[in-house]
């Protein structure tokens, strides 16, 4: 061996140093407890959607971590507090309705849309004492985007756009608010609130979870990057069109690349039920007449896709203008919107998640809320009036196959990671990097720096 | 014993014999008004027993107190007229009178 080998097989090149996420952001109840201190007040969050609020005096509540927050239209827009009558504490509004005022049940103190106190009960009996005494709601911030109500408990520090960062950017194409509910879903899990939401921000897991979905999803193989506190992933190498079978495949399940098409909308319609939409699944159909059998793929998929464009437009839906295929490129497929939500848009539907700790129990690591919302672009007034399903056992019932592969994972990942052996995850660099970047970020919040 | 007449938001009317010295609220509530709530009992902390009075109507009453008027600012469905009927009392003069209930109390 000559003395350059043996340097070579000595000195190996130098390689990236590992990822690692520590089991404790799942598990330890300090943490838990860390990030009810120090997580969910300091940022942005997402209260509720836009259209929840018509006409003055609509208001909705927003639990998390030890938190109640109200979030009502006043006569000059959107407000927002703290949940809790100064008097001694009780929670004031529940859950969602309509008020003039707010009124505590217990003692009948009131307040008004602006937040201020406007009724003491027997008021002389503090002889003045009061005077001096804020009385009024504490205030939260609030504003809007895509379609979303945020709130902020903290009143100083950064306004939305500036805690949004670049990411409206990639996102503000997909007109998000002009969409509404299509279906909602609130599940209650006995896994950590980044549990479930980590299993919707890569996909790396697609192949091994969703086996069926590789036969016509085309190249499955995805990047993803960090943009400050938020991240995407997308199929940007490589890239196959929908309809084909992933390269990890031996072969094309589908000769005739329409079949390959029809069958990947047909998926994602019955399986999925959200991000494309029944009336792309419906206008792809048509392909099988218009388009010989032996057409590319990369015909079959943009033809269907600008007959999904067209039915829509057809439909009275529109299509979001500034949606060039450049921007839909350069969105990717999904967003991890720090801390606890991921949204994968599409030009006529996206989903929208949603996680926290559990209300009833914020301190424990193990228990979460998770809030599936699909949302769909609807030609004015068209849009159902969507209840939510609440699923507290979703082991006995099914939200649709794609979801319940995924969320089949979850307690096992909960429980796995609890092995004497499992002492930190080693998240792909390339494929999840939204999880790096969201543990990185959250160390920040919750422990003041992150661990690596 | 004076006869009130409710207006209900629907259109429907309802014809109410009222006790003098009673409250219009808790004569409207023992009647069934759909819209009259008076959560409160009338002590003027719930608004929940908002309702429009017509000029004409509102002539046969006392004006309302500084406080009613304070509280009646923050109503959303506020508009000329409105009062809280938990504030107004049976009188004879209001044999016949007229009380629109709003869309919705709160
Ligand atoms: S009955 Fe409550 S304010 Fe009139
Ligand atoms: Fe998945």
């Amino acid at each position: 061996m000559r003395i350059e080998e043996m340097m070579m097989a000595t000195n190996p090149k130098q390689s990236l140093p590992l990822n690692k996420i520590s089991t404790e952001n799942y598990l330890s109840r300090e943490f838990a407890r860390a990030e009810n201190e120090h997580l969910w007040g300091k940022v942005w969050l997402v209260a509720g959607r836009v259209e929840e609020l018509k006409e003055v005096g609509d208001f909705l509540t927003f639990n998390v971590a030890n938190e109640s927050i109200v979030v009502a239209l006043g006569k000059d827009g959107l407000v927002a507090y703290h949940n809790v009558c100064p008097h001694r504490g009780r929670r004031l509004a529940e859950g969602c309705g309509r008020a003039s005022q707010f009124r505590c049940r217990y003692h009948g103190w009131s307040f008004n849309l602006d937040g201020k106190n406007t009724q003491v009960l027997d008021r002389q009996d503090w002889d003045g004492a009061l005077d001096d005494e804020r009385l009024d709601l504490w205030p939260v911030r609030v504003d809007t985007w895509a379609g979303f109500i945020w709130i902020c408990m903290d009143t100083e520090g950064e306004s939305l756009a500036e805690y949004l960062e670049t990411m409206p950017e990639y996102l503000d194409p997909f007109e998000l608010e002009e969409m509404r509910f299509r279906w909602k879903v609130e599940l209650h899990l006995g896994v950590n609130w980044k549990v479930a939401l980590e299993a919707f921000m890569e996909g790396y897991h697609v192949a091994a979870t969703h086996p069926q979905l590789i036969t016509v999803s085309g190249n499955d193989y995805t990047q993803s990057y960090a943009h400050g506190k938020h991240a995407h992933f997308g199929y940007w190498k490589d890239v196959q069109p929908l309809g084909t079978s992933s390269p990890r495949l031996a072969g094309n399940v589908y000769p005739d690349a329409r079949e390959g098409v029809v069958e990947f909308f047909r998926q994602i319609e019955e399986d999925l039920n959200a991000i494309q939409t029944d009336r792309d699944f419906a206008a792809a159909k048509k392909i099988m007449d218009i388009l010989p059998p032996d057409v590319d793929a990369m015909t079959a998929m943009g033809t269907a896709i600008e007959l999904g464009r067209q039915a829509a437009i057809d439909d009275g839906t529109n299509y979001p203008e500034g949606l060039t295929y450049e921007a839909l490129g350069k969105a990717g497929s999904d967003w991890h919107i720090f801390p606890n939500c991921v949204t994968l848009p599409y030009f006529d539907g996206a989903l929208w998640y949603r996680a926290r700790p559990d209300k009833s129990e914020p301190d424990n690591p193990d228990k979460c809320l998770f809030e599936i919302w699909s949302l769909k672009r609807y030609a004015p007034g068209k849009e159902p009036k969507v209840e939510t399903r609440v699923i507290t056992d979703p082991t006995k019932e099914s939200v649709c196959l794609i979801l319940d592969q995924d969320i089949a994972n979850l307690t096992e990942v909960q429980a796995g990671m609890k092995s004497s052996k499992f002492a930190y995850a080693r998240p792909n660099p390339v494929q999840e990097m939204e999880l790096i970047n969201f543990h990185k970020t959250l160390e920040r919040y919750v422990l003041g720096q992150s661990r690596n | 014993m004076p006869d009130l007449i409710f207006v209900e938001n629907e259109g429907v009317e309802v014809r109410v014999r009222a006790r003098v010295g009673d409250t219009v609220m808790r004569a409207a509530r023992v009647a069934g008004v759909t819209g009259i709530v008076g959560d409160c009992g009338g002590c003027m902390s719930c608004l929940t027993c908002h309702c429009y009075l017509p000029e004409e109507t509102a002539q046969r009453v006392p004006p309302p107190t500084g406080d009613e008027v304070a509280l009646l600012e923050d109503l959303a469905l506020r508009k000329a007229g409105s009062r809280l009927s938990c504030q107004i009392v049976v009188t004879e003069a209001l044999d016949g009178a007229t009380f629109l209930v709003p869309a919705w109390q709160g």
